[in-house]
């Protein structure tokens, strides 16, 4: 049967490819550990300057293999996701304790302004997964000092959850390439915390597979950045 | 100090998160490199925590052995995997007090994570 032979053919390149990918990846960690080891050495305008080129370029290789994986159609989807009834603000708060190492570092302030009772319709894991993406993400892009706010509140048949933090903001170019997975952005985290921001593009793609949406403005670099997810109400 | 054990057949990567961990202020008490090995570890030492990656040297893969351990005792693992496959994703989700992060681990994410299982 030619269709079942395509299928055949079809599953056998992506395990191909997944296999492929799955080794460059461990290859790139490798090189990933000798480029940060390299790099809390580097004492030069010269050697930071080489270990930031190291780590682009790492960056690079990751981003174009995802590209060619999903040119090629090969599934990298997050399965099957256990929707229920989530509330809200106890997820929230979870993840803000779990992250106040970094807050206590940086001497941030969080405010949460969540009405108790407020749920949505998600997977319990994956949302306070992205929750704590966009919390961590406000405080590495954020300075000393800095107050970042989360406000939450239905809007129709949905909920919108708001991470606003003043930190460094985005360029328009930014913008485009923030949810891109392993995308090397201009903005600078601002306590020396690792460049990467891959974890945003899961993030998006966490909140797309429960339904939602995830998105984010700025003004401009130095003007802060708002970050939108919007659920299901439940 | 919370003990750890590192179960990763990379030498280089092992040695990566060791350095990261005990900057963290863990206390890694072991490291093995094939299933054999972590079978060996386990058997004179209790950590509180375990990282592993999925494919490993030996008979068995990550997710064989956690089950194994899970059979006997509830030691929270932390899955660090260059693998984006599904499946593997699912299998994870379906062991208890397992994790995930995806390699190349940013070491931002992997003191998140340590994190949590410190505040457990």
């Amino acid at each position: 049967m030619p269709l079942q032979d395509d299928r055949r053919a079809n599953a056998a390149q992506a395990e191909r490819l997944h296999k492929f990918a799955h080794d460059l990846r461990n290859r790139l960690a490798g090189l990933q550990q000798v480029i940060q080891h390299l790099g809390a050495h580097a004492t030069t305008d010269e050697s930071k300057e080489l270990y930031e080129f190291g780590m682009q370029q790492q960056f690079k290789a990751l981003r174009e293999t995802e590209v060619l994986l999903d040119d090629l159609g090969v599934d990298r989807s997050v399965g099957t996701l256990e929707r229920q009834a989530v509330e809200l603000l106890p997820t929230i708060v979870k993840a803000q304790q779990q992250l106040q190492h970094r807050f206590t570092r940086k001497a941030q302030q969080v405010t949460v302004a969540v009405g108790a009772g407020l749920t949505v319709s998600a997977d319990a894991h994956y949302l306070g997964e992205i929750i704590s993406v966009l919390l961590s993400n406000a405080s590495k892009f954020s300075p000393q000092g800095a107050s970042i706010h989360v406000r939450a509140g239905q809007v129709g048949e949905q909920v919108s959850i708001e991470v606003q933090d003043p930190g460094v903001g985005l360029s328009a170019e930014d913008l485009q390439q923030l949810f891109v997975r392993y995308a090397w952005l201009s903005s600078r985290s601002t306590d020396g915390e690792p460049q990467g921001r891959s974890s945003l593009a899961k993030a998006r793609q966490w909140a797309e597979a429960m339904g939602g949406t995830l998105i984010a403005t700025s003004a401009g670099p130095g003007q802060g950045t708002v970050f939108t997810l919007r659920l299901g109400a439940a | 100090m919370k003990k750890v054990i590192i179960i990763e057949d990379e030498t280089i990567i092992s040695f990566g998160y060791r350095l990261q961990l005990e900057g963290m202020g863990f206390d890694v008490v072991g490291t093995a490199r094939s299933s054999e090995e972590a079978d060996d570890l386990l058997r004179s030492t209790t950590p509180d925590l375990i990282i592993m990656d999925i494919y490993l040297k030996g008979e068995k893969t990550g997710l064989e052995l956690a089950q194994e351990i899970h059979a006997r005792q509830p030691i929270p693992i932390l899955f660090l995997t260059a693998s984006t496959k599904p499946e593997i994703i699912a299998a994870i989700r379906e062991l208890k007090d397992c994790h995930y992060l995806s390699k190349p681990i940013n070491s931002d994410s992997l003191e998140d994570v340590l994190m949590r299982f410190a505040q457990e």
